[in-house]
């Protein structure tokens, strides 16, 4: 039996070891959370989707209308204030049709696969952004960070294994320079791991408190009741829209009977 | 940018973990803010059903108006009758049916009846029995009561429409099987019916038995009337019999069977 392989481990690579397994244990934690960050957010854009979809659009239509108004009495009255509201009427109304209609609004239900989520907990293992040893290497861990959250939102399994593929062949990826090295980088590593762990769970708490998720959890709450709430609420802004488009009628009926 | 995205900003400086809802908050917010103002609504018609308590109608009519502008059909009907009665509002019928109009169109069965009564007696809006119907029968199908004992004494009057026993005989027994203040009317018309085979096979069984129920009605008519009092309590004593003689006895009065149409009992 050769002596090297008895060799009992120095005191660094003991530690290393220890590390290692500690970062390993760190790793899977982090790619849960960001999993968890991950569904938290889609789930949220896509009830957004549905709100803009649903009610935002009729947001929208009562701020039209508004602005019509404004601007026949704008045309009525002449006076500086009348015109001021109805510019302001106008940039609000636009305001709202550019939100209802945006991208946010696009936004579908989220049901992640088995597969899906398998491979995003993989990236967010091996590609965090966190693990990066040097800045060249950051930024591209945090490129594909970036490319893997969309393509995860999107349920683009495909994009989601090339990200794997691109970064497991990339030389950044290759590491190792001696046991106090790797030591060093690893130690480095658990350290900011450790901050990003911290960081996600404010980011969740940010993301519970923002008014997009207390709707979905009030529209939640009512939906028990079996009641729905986004129709509910779209009924009570088409009931506004009802009464500022007669509105509008009455005073564009005024202006032509004078 | 509002304070939750820069206290996102600064807690997260990497862009891979930049939160990525942005753009339409304010509609989101517009949403939260309505949410709020609705269960505020409530609480604007409760405060306004106290100050009327303490006799301090003008008051109490700003609140009704706040809360029935939310859309809230409980204050539209408080408002209506504020503006039928003079009570807090100057006196105009036809903003008492602009709300209950406002209301109706929302599918409240209170607001569709008393907007029918609007459209029967002609006061605030043009007299129109066909809408008057139309919005009987809409009140009606959503099971109130007032709504269902008008229109059956309409189809049994024929006056304004064709007479039509069948209907009638059909909404006075919803209203008959009832523990109502409108039911004992109800019964003593579907006894008259029975007797007289109008709308209904004639069944002297059958009539005896509607007289008879009408007969121990009259007692708790009694006692369901003294209950609607109490209930308009907080409207005080002079506007509690003022919306009473205007609303419960207009539908009441068409109910009542002619000294004639009653037959006394074997």
């Amino acid at each position: 039996m050769s002596p090297e392989i008895v060799r009992r481990l120095s005191p660094e690579e003991e530690e290393l070891g220890k590390k290692r397994d500690e970062l390993a244990l760190l790793q899977s934690e982090l790619a849960e959370r960001e999993l968890y960050l991950a569904n938290l957010r889609a789930e949220l854009s896509a009830f957004e989707g549905r709100y803009l979809r649903e009610v935002g659009v009729l947001y929208a239509e009562l701020d039209e209308w508004n602005a019509r108004i404004a601007q026949l009495i704008a045309e009525e009255e002449g006076t500086v204030e009348a015109r001021t509201a109805a510019t302001e009427a106008r940039t609000q109304a636009q305001e709202s049709y550019s939100a209802a209609h945006s991208e946010a609004a696009r936004a579908i239900e989220f049901t992640p696969s088995a597969e899906l989520k398998k491979l995003y907990r993989d990236v967010a293992k091996r590609v965090h952004p966190d693990l990066a040893t040097d800045e060249a290497d950051r930024a591209q861990r945090e490129r594909l960070m970036m490319e893997a959250n969309r393509a995860y939102q999107r349920g683009d399994v495909d994009a989601l294994r090339r990200i794997l593929e691109e970064y497991e062949s990339s030389p950044e990826s290759v590491q190792g320079t001696g046991v106090a090295a790797d030591l060093v980088r690893v130690i480095r590593q658990i350290k900011q791991l450790q901050k990003r762990l911290v960081q996600i769970e404010l980011e969740i708490a940010i993301l519970i408190e923002s008014d997009i998720a207390k709707l979905r959890a009030k529209a939640e709450e009512v939906g028990n009741q079996g009641r729905n709430l986004l129709a509910e609420m779209a009924r009570d802004v088409k009931r506004r829209i009802e009464i500022e488009s007669r509105r509008f009628e009455e005073i564009a009926a005024k202006k032509r009977t004078p | 940018m509002n304070n939750e995205d820069e206290k996102a900003a600064n807690l997260v400086p990497s862009p891979s973990h930049a939160l990525l809802l942005a753009g339409s908050t304010s509609l989101v917010q517009r949403g939260m803010q309505d949410l709020i103002d609705a269960e505020e609504a409530e609480r604007w018609l409760n405060r306004g059903l106290e100050l009327s308590g303490e006799r301090r109608y003008e008051e109490a009519a700003l609140w009704y108006r706040k809360a029935a502008e939310r859309g809230l059909a409980s204050a539209q009907l408080r408002l209506g009758w504020s503006y039928e009665c003079g009570c807090g509002v100057p006196q105009d019928d036809n903003q008492a049916a602009l709300w209950y109009r406002e209301g109706a169109d929302q599918g409240d069965a209170n607001l569709q009846l008393a907007l029918a009564l609007m459209y029967l007696e002609g006061k605030g809006v043009p007299h129109d029995a066909e809408r008057a119907i139309f919005w009987l029968r809409k009140s009606a199908y959503q099971g109130d009561v007032g709504a269902q004992s008008k229109l059956a004494s309409i189809y049994e009057a024929g006056e304004i429409v064709p007479q039509d026993y069948a209907q009638a005989a059909y909404w006075y027994l919803k209203v008959a099987v009832l523990d109502h203040h409108c039911s004992q009317d109800a019964q003593s018309r579907l006894g008259h019916m029975y007797e007289n085979g109008l709308g209904v096979p004639k069944d002297p069984e059958q009539a005896a038995r509607w007289y008879r129920e009408a007969e121990q009605g009259d007692r708790l008519a009694k006692a369901a009337l003294a209950a609607t009092v109490q209930r308009f309590q907080k409207l005080s004593p002079e506007a509690t019999a003022s919306v009473l003689n205007k609303v419960y006895e207009r539908v009441r009065i068409n109910l009542r069977p002619k000294p004639s149409d009653t037959k006394p009992q074997s």
